[in-house]
């Protein structure tokens, strides 16, 4: 459960004794274009946004993504499209030397097709990047028993799927996503599948400490709209969180008095 | 070929070649293929352009001031303050990377 239930002044969600401006965080990649990324960064409110370490192009320079960027957000590298614990390593070093960063999002693929996470790898890249020092945010399956693993070998947060990556599938499976926020020691961010502003707010609610998403706002027809919305459903689905819903009833329950009904 | 004419990782010959001397076209020494040191950069077999990390980011025009630019050499990370100083001598495996969009 969070630990701040009790109050709204100060809500922040702090990973790693860090306090963040933002419970969204927005990858930057597959947008129409640089300056429609920029617009949808910018309406999303993130602190902290997404990318890629990748082999520089030797054929000539392309436009710099921190140049473009130009220091107003904090860049969070990924080891996106690893496979090997070894490759995960060493593009989560690269990544701390290029932006002088020791947080990570953690990625260990399995599976091409579904991009599920590979637990055995993730586990051992964890742990290996966590006694390198680093801040570790491992995007991981929906599982309670993985998420438990990662937060014991240190990871900082755990994030576990609500559906494929750039699926728009939303949460495949609440209830479980539910419990891996009640279990928890550490916080639980939503990350992938995410396809519209219903899915992060519901995130929210099930108790996630923040939601992680791309696609749903660079491939939404208007991605600055769409960023703006993400916003306020992360805002209000964590209002709702911290007002707790009322229980389901099978049954209709009136809510205007009963009594002095006409022609009783 | 990645050595440019002019370039500060130009290959001269320690003899002059009387057959270019004068024409005022750079001298490209091409040794046997055996003794010329080669790098894997990026996956693909290049020559070695220069003994040290900042010869070979210049001979490829990348800036090395550029941010955001890290390199590994043998799987493990250069860090910055170290590309001034020898290091390659051939048969590393060298990666230059930088931060691209993302999710």
């Amino acid at each position: 459960m969070p630990q701040d239930m009790t109050t709204t002044d100060d809500d922040a969600l702090t990973i790693a004794g860090e306090r963040l401006g933002s419970r969204l965080f927005i990858g930057t990649a597959g947008y129409p274009n640089q300056q429609i990324m920029l617009e949808a960064l910018a309406a999303s409110g993130a602190e902290i946004v997404t990318a890629a370490i990748r082999r520089i192009d030797l054929t000539g320079s392309s436009e710099s993504l921190l140049d473009l960027l130009g220091g107003r957000y904090r860049v969070l590298p990924n080891t996106a499209g690893c496979a090997t614990v070894q490759d995960a390593v060493l593009t989560a070093q690269l990544g701390r030397e290029a932006l002088g960063t020791g947080w990570i999002k953690l990625e260990l693929i399995g599976d091409r097709e579904t991009l599920y996470p590979d637990v055995e790898q993730l586990l051992q890249a964890a742990a290996a990047l966590v006694a390198d020092g680093f801040t570790v945010l491992p995007y991981c399956n929906d599982d309670p028993v993985t998420c438990r693993k990662l937060a014991d070998l240190g990871c900082a947060a755990v994030m576990p799927l609500g559906s494929f990556i750039g699926s728009g599938g939303g949460i495949r499976n609440p209830a479980i996503i539910e419990l891996i926020c009640a279990r928890s020691p550490v916080p639980v961010i939503l990350d992938a599948g995410i396809g519209t502003a219903s899915d992060a707010a519901l995130a929210m609610e099930l108790g996630c400490a923040g939601v992680l998403l791309n696609s749903a706002v660079a491939k939404a027809h208007a991605p600055a709209r769409m960023a703006a919305a993400m916003r306020q459903a992360v805002a209000a689905g964590r209002a709702a969180r911290l007002a707790g819903r009322i229980a389901k009833r099978d049954h209709g329950e009136p809510s205007s008095p009963q009594l002095g009904l006409i022609g009783a | 070929m990645l050595v440019r004419a002019g370039g500060p990782a130009e290959i001269t010959p320690t003899e002059p070649d009387t057959g270019n001397a004068g024409e005022g076209r750079p001298i490209i020494a091409t040794p046997p293929p055996s003794y010329r040191p080669r790098i894997t950069l990026n996956g693909e077999d290049h020559p070695l352009a220069g003994a040290r990390v900042v010869d070979v980011l210049q001979a490829l025009g990348i800036d090395p001031a550029r941010r955001g630019v890290a390199v590994a050499i043998n799987g493990t990370v250069a860090p910055r303050a170290t590309w001034v100083d020898a290091l390659l001598s051939g048969g590393e495996t060298v990666e230059i990377i930088r931060p691209l969009q993302g999710g």
